[in-house]
């Protein structure tokens, strides 16, 4: 527990910050709410992430492992292609819905973060079953 | 394919994280290896057969 440490102190902090920022905002910007409560909550998962990576990457290097191998190489290459193609269909649903949207920054921003957000779901979930590998 | 090196590491007296560390690879991957879940490239295989003083056909047996 000593080890992490410093990675519990700074990401408690900076969860702290970022749910502050939320609160301020929430009181400050009634109108746009909801779309600052999305945002914020995006980056607080995106920070816990981080800082869980950061752990496991800090108890590899204590083991002296290597942080990537052939096996997460193919995971993200695994990854890679299926979010494109599951991101062609995201973005097709929001052309689709595109009259929903308010401005195109929106929309563009959705999409962007939508492709993202299943490129790290398919990342995490093939690093931890491999079972894309038994697909072939 | 399955494999053998559960039996091997056992037999040697190594964990999965020591293997992982001679071998040069995640503790993760020695793990999906012995579950079958995992087939190595041709430089694993050969390490990891190496380090057990085997051949790789000893260490991975192929279906026909």
């Amino acid at each position: 527990m000593k080890n992490y440490k410093n990675e519990i102190i700074i990401g408690g902090l900076l969860s702290v910050l970022f749910a502050g920022a939320i609160f301020w905002f929430v009181n400050h910007e009634p109108d746009a709410t909801l779309k600052i409560a999305i945002a914020s909550l995006a980056i607080v998962i995106g920070l816990i992430a981080f800082v869980v990576r950061l752990i496991k990457r800090r108890k590899d290097i204590q083991n002296n492992a290597p942080t990537e191998d052939e096996f997460t190489d193919k995971a993200k290459l695994y990854a890679s292609s299926k979010s494109f193609f599951y991101s062609v269909y995201l973005w097709f649903i929001i052309f689709i819905f595109n009259n929903s949207f308010t401005n195109n920054e929106e929309m563009l921003g959705i999409g962007i973060l939508g492709s993202s957000a299943i490129y790290g779901v398919l990342l995490w979930y093939y690093k931890s079953t491999s079972d894309f590998l038994s697909e072939k | 394919m399955k494999n053998k090196i559960k039996e091997l590491r056992a037999r040697d007296g190594l964990t999965q994280q020591q293997l992982a560390n001679i071998v040069g690879v995640r503790r993760e991957t020695i793990v999906f290896l012995e579950k079958g879940k995992y087939n190595p490239s041709l430089n694993l295989a050969h390490s990891i057969a190496k380090e057990f003083k085997c051949t790789i056909e000893e260490v991975f047996i192929f279906d026909d």
